[in-house]
């Protein structure tokens, strides 16, 4: 290859371009570096020695939370956090030394998170959250020695009214290590809603946190904003929630209680736990939901103790549980309602039909009422205002197992109630010749469903396990002829500024295919439960208002006392209100649970409260008090 | 290939300005590690592996290299594949790495120097003017491992991909107005890529476009490296001495932001005394280029030049706010030994296209 051909072959003046043109980018470079250097060189100099940036994260405020009448059931405070920066100071360890005294923190542990952020030491590190005023003055006193040291101001989580809404609001707290790698988007530090609304609607509430820029001056204190991303606080929400009602609800609850422990002839003392579930038959908007035992959410968020949360959690009692929706419970007689329309729709029960109870059932096996000399002659009237046993045990013989089953299912018992706003639900246990061969496996005698074992699901006892709020939406499908709604309790979802951005339609999740002549025939009977002869006449005697209620005391086994029942709508025509209370171990729902229901209704009708308190007094009639005398075989 | 004869012929003067620039780079990565000597140490070790590797491949004779050229090719492409697959670690959310035991490696740095080698090859075999469906066989030989390249996702090392196969096209000889027509098409295609990038590089270019935009993330990396190396003024603060670098305001100071380093501690005078090295290194490169006896060699060393020059820019930019943040290293200065070796081993190979130029006279 000759000389020439190469030139021809290769264009030398495109390489020499080619050099030019990056020599020249070089120029531009080196430009650039004489103005940032030499022209601009003292202004960013003195910048880096008098001034420094760094980013400080500034927190969103949470959304806040309100009952349907206003009130701040959730809301923000101020409260102060201790951040560490490097300043680069010489003594920097004393600093941590000084620093982690005040903090009652282990020095050690300092440096570690120190060395952890060693290549992000423009951010500063939190050492404590929410510190009290003495701390933050002793820090204020001693500043000059404490270079780097910072005191932050940042909004924390307050509920204005405790324990009375913690099984609504849930609580707040730092993300554990465990939820960062679940939740993405989230530093370590932050706050997460760890359950009830706070959980469910964590990302409504949490708004987007921002930061600054900020120049500080040597101590570490921000002198200047350069840039800055405003944080958005979260969206605000509106319940369903009555506040004066779930007030009412848990004062009366644990009143009940008190008094059922305190009896002075039968002192119960473990009826400690209950639950109460009210919500508009019409909508499906719960109106109060109660859990007791309950807890101080407020003692959450600044941070427990290992001892106080292991305390916490190991109560036996577990004030942690929200019992509304995750408590299940045999539902006793409360479910004969159930019974007497399976045995109606099926035709197999006349509305005037009578039988003869005389305290004791022989179809299969002798089985006993709750009182011994029996009811005498009953129709379905009587049988639901006395809760005869021997009566619902021939109807549910004569419906069957599957049509107790169909029926419950129509009425959403064991299925879930759909309820989005508080986490996580049971589903309850529905018996039912598939359960049983689903649920015992590997023993094929317990797979088989017994005719006795009928007997026992049409009073409510046996395999039945239902949660209160479940109990609750089934009372207001009574109420409401048949519409089983989605339980809901946030309402409104609105932006800081108050534009509303979402609201909850009532949702019908099931409408049961039951007739209207035999719902309005229900009715009546839990009309005349609270009339004179029923089972709860002595809790609402002479009530203004016609209440539709059922009475349910249901038996355990072993020797635990039974937990008791009622479940109640108002006005019984055209009702507005449906609900269920549970007291644990109460013993009778006429003596525990029926009083709680009327002080509800109550302060729902604006009466005012009977005389000597909260409850109605404890009448103690042997009429009014029903109890099935066998613990059924589980 | 240890003749003397050969080395008789080597550019020492290119060879010392890299010396010097990677030993400054040492010095430099030893301050901004805060004196750390774990850094400095594994940066010597690949130094000198660097060196070794350069020596062999200024030794073999490019010609019988470029027979290997296809195989290279294909290898490098695996090797994209298996950063995008799960053996691809992860770092800074982008995944760049192989990890293999106790050697790690980012085949995105060598895969710079295996492309400059295989479309040298490639572009030789053809004559000038261009025609278009040789363009065509160079954009797709380049275009593949550039996309490859950008789902890692790596967004600066696909740009000096782009820089790469539009200057050799330029330099082996396309039609000016086809370069025109594909730098057209390519702007047409700006918005549609734009769908295609991660958010953090989206973020990248909106706040070099308006570093108001986010404060707190890339805006502010470039707002502490500008202070950095403005406050170095003339002289520089001296090394270890540079507040901003010692007090870990500046980001990954070590290895793609050693420049705001540089400009801290060593001032104007060390900036711009790098940047002339760099210049003689490019300027030399040049030179063999233009000396070179065959096409082959001449797009080798022009390969060199258009990468080197472009990632001097690019990162240098970076620091000073002219460009956007992009993981782009430093050549031979920032720490990290893929970026070392590799730009070693492409220096090595501009040598060696020097010494080997006399070659067709014999």
């Amino acid at each position: 290859m000759s000389l020439e051909e190469r030139r021809e072959d290769l264009p030398v003046h495109r390489l020499k371009f080619l050099f030019l043109f990056f020599a020249l980018l070089v120029l531009i470079l080196a430009g650039k570096l004489a103005t940032v250097q030499i022209v601009k060189g003292a202004e960013y100099r003195l910048q880096s020695e008098e001034k420094r940036l760094r980013i400080r994260p500034v927190s969103a405020p949470r959304g806040l939370i309100f009952d349907r009448h206003g009130q701040q059931i959730a809301a923000n405070r101020t409260g102060f956090t201790i951040s560490l920066v490097d300043m680069g100071s010489k003594n920097f360890k004393e600093v941590i030394r000084r620093t982690a005294e005040i903090l009652e923190q282990d020095p050690d542990q300092i440096m570690d998170l120190v060395n952890r952020q060693r290549y992000r030491l423009f951010e500063s590190i939190k050492l404590k959250s929410d510190v009290d005023l003495a701390t933050v003055s002793r820090i204020e006193e001693r500043r000059s020695e404490l270079p780097g040291v910072i005191v932050d101001v940042e909004p924390y989580r307050y509920y204005p009214f405790g324990a009375l809404t913690a099984p609504l609001t849930g609580f707040v707290g730092e993300i554990s290590l465990e939820e960062l790698g679940r939740f993405p988007g989230y530093k370590a530090g932050e706050v997460l809603g760890k359950d009830g609304l706070e959980r469910a609607h964590e990302e409504l509430l949490r708004g987007r946190s921002g930061g600054e820029t900020v120049v500080v001056d040597a101590t570490g204190r921000p002198v200047e904003v350069l840039g800055s991303d405003e944080p958005t606080p979260g969206h605000n929400i509106d319940l369903t929630l009555d506040l004066g009602l779930q007030k009412v609800a848990r004062d009366a609850l644990l009143e009940s209680m008190r008094r059922v422990r305190e009896d002075p002839v039968n002192p119960i003392p473990e009826a400690r736990a209950g639950a109460v579930v009210a919500l508009d038959p019409n909508t499906g908007a719960i109106l109060a939901l109660v859990s007791e035992p309950s807890y101080d959410p407020n003692v959450m968020i600044s941070g427990l103790t290992a001892t106080e949360w292991n305390k916490l959690q190991s109560d036996p009692l577990k004030p942690l549980l929200n019992r509304a929706l995750r408590g299940e419970y045999p539902p006793g007689s409360t479910f004969k309602m159930i019974t007497l329309l399976a045995a109606l729709e099926k035709k197999v029960v006349g509305f005037a039909e009578t039988l003869v109870c005389t305290g004791v059932y022989w179809r299969i096996m002798p089985k006993k009422d709750w009182l011994p000399e029996g009811h005498g002659v009953v129709d379905p009237l009587k049988a639901v205002q006395q809760s005869c046993n021997i009566a619902f045990y021939e109807y549910g013989y004569r419906a069957g197992i599957d049509a107790l089953s169909e029926m419950s299912a129509l009425f959403g018992l064991g299925e879930p109630t759909g309820v989005r706003d508080m986490g996580a639900e049971k589903r309850g246990t529905r018996p039912s010749r598939q359960w049983k061969r689903n649920y015992f496996t590997g023993n094929p005698e317990m797979q088989v469903w017994y005719p006795a074992e009928t007997l026992d699901a049409a009073i409510g006892q046996g395999f039945h396990a239902y949660t209160p709020l479940q109990m609750a939406v089934y009372t207001a499908a009574l109420a409401n002829g048949g519409i089983r709604y989605r339980p809901y309790l946030l309402d409104r979802v609105r932006t800081p500024g108050g534009a509303v951005v979402r609201e909850t339609k009532p949702e019908v999740i099931a409408e049961i295919p039951v007739s209207a002549k035999n719902f309005e025939f229900t009715r009546k009977a839990m009309e005349l439960v609270t009339g004179p002869g029923g089972t709860a006449w002595r809790a609402f005697q002479d009530y203004p208002v016609p209440v539709a209620g059922k009475t349910g005391t249901a038996q355990l086994s072993g020797d635990k006392l039974p937990h008791a029942w009622f479940v109640a709508f108002a006005p019984a025509e055209n009702p507005r209100i449906a609900l269920a209370v549970l007291v644990e171990h109460g013993n009778s729902g006429a003596r525990a649970a029926a009083p709680v229901a009327r002080a509800i209704l109550d302060q729902f009708f604006g009466f005012p409260p009977p005389d000597g308190g909260l409850l109605a007094s404890p009448g103690t009639p042997v009429e009014a008090q029903e109890s099935p005398s066998e613990v059924p075989e589980e | 290939m240890f003749s003397r004869r050969l080395w008789r012929r080597c550019d020492f003067l290119l060879l010392t300005a890299v010396m010097v620039l990677a030993l400054v780079g040492l010095v430099v990565i030893h301050s901004a590690t805060r004196g750390d000597v774990d850094f400095v140490k594994r940066q010597a070790v690949w130094l000198g592996v660097g060196f070794i590797l350069l020596f062999f491949s200024a030794a073999i004779d490019y010609h019988s290299l470029s027979r290997l050229a296809n195989l290279l090719y294909v290898l490098n492409l695996i090797f994209r594949g298996f950063v995008l697959s799960p053996a691809g670690r992860e770092a800074g959310g982008a995944a760049r790495w192989i990890d293999l035991g106790p050697i790690r490696f980012q085949p995105s740095e060598f895969a710079k120097v295996i492309i400059v080698f295989t479309l040298a090859v490639q572009l030789g075999r053809y004559s000038p003017p261009l025609k278009l469906w040789q363009i065509l066989v160079a954009l797709i030989h380049a275009g593949i491992p550039a996309m490859m390249i950008l789902r890692q996702p790596d967004l600066g090392t696909s740009l000096v991909f782009v820089g790469l196969v539009l200057g050799l096209l330029f330099v082996s000889g396309t039609k000016l107005r086809h370069l025109a027509l594909i730098l057209g098409m390519g702007m047409g295609a700006v918005p549609l890529g734009w769908r295609f990038l991660k958010e953090y590089q989206k973020a990248r270019i909106v706040s070099f476009l308006n570093p108001s935009a986010d404060p707190l993330g890339a805006g502010y990396q470039v707002l502490q490296s500008t202070t950095a190396i403005g406050s170095g003024q003339i002289w520089g603060k001296g090394l270890q001495a540079g507040t901003q670098s010692q007090l870990g305001y500046l980001p990954a100071q070590h290895t793609d932001f050693i420049f705001s380093v540089i400009g801290e501690e060593l001032g104007f005078a060390g900036a711009v005394f790098i940047l002339a090295l760099f210049t003689i290194v490019i300027y030399r490169c040049h030179r063999i280029a233009s000396d070179g006896r065959d096409r082959t060699g001449a797009l080798l060393a022009a390969g060199v030049i258009i990468v080197l020059g472009v990632q001097i820019f690019v990162n240098v930019g970076m620091t000073v706010a002219m460009m956007p943040v992009t993981g782009i290293p430093l050549p031979l200065i920032s720490y990290g030994g893929s970026s070392l070796i590799a730009t070693l081993v492409g220096i090595g190979l501009v040598l060696n296209v020097g010494m080997h130029r006399h070659r067709l006279a014999f």
